[in-house]
């Protein structure tokens, strides 16, 4: 090993500067580019520098990961769970995926994009609820790349994400025209001037982002020890109902197969005991189970043939109603 | 080294590349296989064809073929695969140790321990000391590029193949590399009889066998002061033996534990671990996957701990490592970065079919017939996921012929069997059990998805393309041609985007009496040029909501949640859509329209190519 000093000028005294950072999206967004791009400001400044990604079936619109590690001298290639001083992510769930990553004083940059998998879009319950939460955890910084990026990525709409290593810019002590060199360097050069345009546009979001920082530093300090994220989302679905009715007793269970059902509420018309109803995307929803005799009919009525009415042991009826509308994305 | 002319950041595989090149290699050879396949086209890319004869072989026992005969003229050789692709040319491999090479063959075993795109997770380390042949380990892109030249020269000065072996991690994390200039081959290509070495007949084998265990000795005398074995002394406390990536993970975690760091880990320098041994209190192994060090080192007669602290199925880190040390006690449980426990839950993300992608309809046809369908490597085996679900079995290059086979031998007569494998892997270990089906009679239908090129991997040229790596013409050979020429005497050539004739021509082949051939022809929407027709549409007025389209997993359809219209409408990307038409043919609404003039689909001329493409053939 040979470190060699830094060819860039301007770059303060790079060999005291380290850190980790993990770049993520979905495949096709540019996250390896976005890397390599990162790595080569870091390598002109004269710092060791280590990138690790995963190829193969991360290219068919699977989740990409790239780690960009550096300081004087970097060993392993991966960043560890706890130790990303910055996340940069392009699309919005897999920004929240990789926050096991994150520092307690860290900050992810985290793109509003949302790109839902064609798996998940079998059923619109799971297409609205995707991403699962909505809220900001803390220590994330949502930013609106398309609204930031403008008619840089009118064309081309994955410029968009360029706003971010922008905004990335702003925490890390190189110069702007280091990185508009390395982006020279990396993107193909008739998509170089939209990129330079989305990187100064995210690189003007500095108040915000240092701010964001800021605040990321502050909560970790007030909430040094075993931390709590108050407001941090749900880390598991319900622990299930308690059970009702008599063991060893057979009670019915409408099964409604969420993707297949169109919402033409002949079911809830042709209920004796008025035990569907339809939720907001208009989808079949068995609300009253305690209602149910269990004849049929709107399994008989359906169109569609959405509906099965089964029988099951009182007490798991609900349970494992509740564990196939968790499960529907998967069809078997 | 020559003088230190730059210094970038390269992936371990372009470092290998670039270090092969610079180490004089003439034919480089190999087949496709994540994470070892960028190996050739970066050789490819660096270098003339002048000077390295680079290109793709069928499949890994024939690049060993190659690559052993070019060695035999004296040239220096790379042959590169992943690691499931090294048991593919183990028969070559086993056999080549007692032949042996003029000029050095380096063997690039990419392994991938933590399977990101593999079908296991074997330690070809052990293959390798299987086969005899010294195993090569690099901890990083440098030592990447350093290695490739100290293989080649153990290759020529024991006349044996070396094996360079990567992981994931190694060949795929890009790190700096100081690199000098090629060195110019010397001598033209020569070749010298010598059949007692180069014919394997019993009587000669034996000698041979008796001399490569003569040259086992002289190695484990060389791999006691080879260079690339470092030892670092440190604290006394702790002693790490190790090798590869996992030497960066104990340096990470465990600064001050000395560690005696394997540059060659077969065979084992067995002095030189005695006496690092001697030098500490306690001796651990820190290697990824199989305890491979740890019992040679435990057949020293060595106290050694290893499989018992750290996991023996999955990638290392040094996350992983720093646990292993914390229950070894060498670390307090403490230690490290404190990982946030309350995160939000997230949907997982799966890797899904290409929009456009020509292998989702033959899937969703047999999935209509409810045909037994075995599945091979590929893009095309995603099609095992949701929502197409139309693959029953996956297991290696070239399996899904001879399993169809097997199961249609065993008398399963009430569904159709269907073998599934791409133009590629059809090449690489079909045709041989094409034929055996043939032969045998079974009644199996054989769809060939032919997209033109290897695409899993990222798109490179097989034999039956018309080009070669660097881009020069070559021979293709066609695929419905082998066919009928093998004696098939059903074959069928159907266009997968014309969704219509693909189903008829399934239903047709299944009920064939007799071995059916379809072979559904349609280039890659990836590669080699990124297709876009003629973009589509959906009228909302039209759609009701029914998800005919949505059966096709097509990462550019969606619901078009905004208009907040309930049911929910399904809308199409113009950024994804790539113009193929499927879902406008699947649409009982005919809601789906072209974006250019309103229309659906044209019903007839299928066969015509989106603008700017050509078909595979």
């Amino acid at each position: 090993m040979s470190p060699r000093a830094g060819a860039a000028a301007g770059a303060p005294e790079a060999s005291a500067v380290a850190g980790n950072l993990v770049v993520a999206g979905v495949g096709g967004q540019g996250v390896v580019l976005a890397g390599n791009l990162v790595a080569q400001v870091l390598l002109d400044a004269g710092c060791d520098v280590k990138k690790s990604e995963v190829h193969g079936m991360s290219q068919r619109g699977g989740t990409v990961v790239s780690h960009v590690r550096f300081g004087p001298e970097v060993h392993s290639v991966m960043v560890e769970p706890g130790s990303a001083d910055w996340i940069v992510a392009f699309e919005w769930e897999e920004g929240l995926r990789c926050l096991p990553y994150l520092k307690p004083d860290g900050l992810a940059l985290v793109s509003t994009e949302r790109r839902i998998p064609p798996a998940a879009m079998l059923d619109h319950r799971a297409a609205l609820d995707y991403p699962s939460s909505g809220d900001v955890p803390p220590g994330v910084l949502a930013v609106d790349t398309f609204a930031v990026a403008g008619d840089a990525a009118a064309v081309v709409p994955v410029i968009a994400q360029t706003t971010l290593i922008g905004a990335l810019s702003v925490l890390l002590p190189f110069p702007g025209e280091a990185w508009e060199a390395a982006i020279g360097v990396w993107v193909p050069h008739k998509a170089l001037a939209g990129n330079l345009t989305a990187f100064r546009r995210g690189r003007a979001l500095a108040g915000e982002v240092r701010a964001a920082k800021a605040s990321a530093a502050e909560r970790a300090a007030a909430t040094a020890g075993p931390a709590d994220p108050a407001g941090a989302a749900r880390t598991s679905e319900g622990a299930g109902p308690a059970p009702d009715g008599a063991a060893g007793q057979l009670v019915p269970l409408v099964r409604i197969e969420r993707s297949w059902c169109k919402g033409c509420d002949i079911c809830i018309a042709v209920c004796p005991e008025r035990c569907l109803v339809l939720d907001k995307l208009d989808v079949a929803v068995f609300a009253h189970p305690e209602r149910c005799t269990g004849c049929q009919l709107c399994a008989w009525l359906c169109p569609d043939l959405a509906i099965d009415v089964l029988r099951v042991p009182a007490g798991r009826g609900r349970a494992n109603e509740e564990n196939y509308a968790r499960t529907t994305a998967d069809p078997r | 080294m020559g003088e230190t002319t730059t210094l970038t950041l390269l992936s371990g595989n372009e470092a290998l590349a670039l270090g092969a090149y610079h180490a004089a290699v003439e034919v480089a050879t190999g087949y496709p296989g994540t994470p070892s396949t960028e190996v050739l086209e970066h050789l490819a890319s660096i270098s003339d064809p002048g000077e390295v004869d680079v290109d793709w072989a069928t499949n890994e026992k024939v690049a060993l073929d190659v690559g052993i005969g070019a060695a035999l003229a004296g040239k220096r050789v790379l042959v590169t695969m992943k690691h499931v692709g090294v048991n593919v040319a183990m028969d070559s491999l086993m056999t080549s140790a007692f032949i042996g090479v003029k000029g050095g063959l380096v063997l690039m075993s990419a392994d991938d321990p933590g399977m990101h795109s593999s079908q296991n997770e074997q330690d070809n380390r052990y293959l390798a000391s299987f086969a005899g042949i010294p195993v090569f380990e690099p901890a990083d892109s440098q030592e990447v590029y350093d290695f490739v030249r100290a293989a080649f020269e153990a290759s020529e000065r024991f006349d044996l193949p070396c094996l360079l072996r990567t992981t994931t991690r190694t060949s795929h994390a890009r790190s700096k590399v100081e690199a000098g200039a090629r060195t110019v081959p010397s001598g033209g290509p020569s070749f010298t009889r010598d059949p007692a070495k180069y014919v394997m007949l019993p009587a000669f084998a034996r000698r041979r066998h008796l001399v490569h265990l003569e040259r086992l000795e002289r190695l484990e005398a060389f791999v006691e002061d080879h260079p690339l074995t470092v030892e670092e002394m440190r604290s006394s406390a702790v002693g790490v033996v190790t090798a590869g990536i996992s030497y960066h993970h104990v340096r990470e975690v465990l600064p001050e534990a000395s560690i005696l760091k394997l540059g060659v880990e077969f065979p084992l320098p067995a002095e030189r671990i005695r006496r690092f041994a001697a030098k500490v209190d306690r001796l651990l192994v820190v290697e990824e996957l199989e305890p491979y060090l740890e019992d040679g080192i435990r057949r020293l007669g060595i106290a050694v701990e290893g499989k018992r602290w750290f996991p023996r199925a999955g990638e290392l880190s040094a996350a992983v490592v720093r646990k292993g040390l914390a229950e070894a006690g060498v670390l307090d449980a403490g230690d490290g970065p404190v990982e946030r426990t309350s995160v939000p839950v997230v949907g997982s993300r799966p890797p899904v079919l290409c929009a456009g992608c020509p292998h989702t309809t033959p899937y969703l046809a047999l999935g209509e017939l409810d045909a037994i369908v075995t599945g091979d490597i590929g893009c095309y085996t995603l099609a095992a996921g949701p929502p197409i679900t139309s693959m029953d079995t996956c297991l290696a290059m070239g399996s899904s012929i001879g399993m169809a086979t097997g199961l249609a031998v065993s008398g399963l007569s009430s569904q159709p069997i269907v073998a599934t494998i791409g133009d590629s892997t059809f090449f690489h270990g079909g045709i041989p059990a094409l034929l055996d089906a043939l032969h045998r009679g079974a009644k199996i239908t054989v769809v060939i998805l032919d997209n033109g090129t290897t695409a899993m991997t990222g798109g490179q040229p097989h034999p039956g393309i018309a080009n070669d790596i660097r881009g020069r013409a070559a021979r293709a050979v066609d695929i419905a041609q082998i066919c009928r020429a093998a004696g098939v005497t059903s074959v069928t050539v159907v266009d997968p985007y014309d969704v219509a004739a693909t189903r008829r021509a399934l239903r047709a082949a299944v009920a064939y009496p007799g071995l059916s051939v379809v072979v559904t022809s349609r280039a890659c929407v990836e590669s080699p040029v990124k297709s876009r027709g003629p973009l589509y549409t959906v009228i909302a007025d039209r759609c009701d909501g029914c998800q005919a389209c949505m059966k096709i997993g097509c990462p550019a359809i969606s619901w078009d949640l905004v208009a907040g219209t309930t049911p929910p409408r399904v809308t199409i990307d113009p950024a994804v859509c790539s113009g193929c038409t499927i879902c406008a043919q699947l649409c009982p609404a005919r809601a789906i329209v072209s974006v250019h003039d309103g229309t659906e689909p044209p019903e007839v001329e299928r066969g015509a190519t989106p603008a700017g493409t050509g078909a595979a053939r």
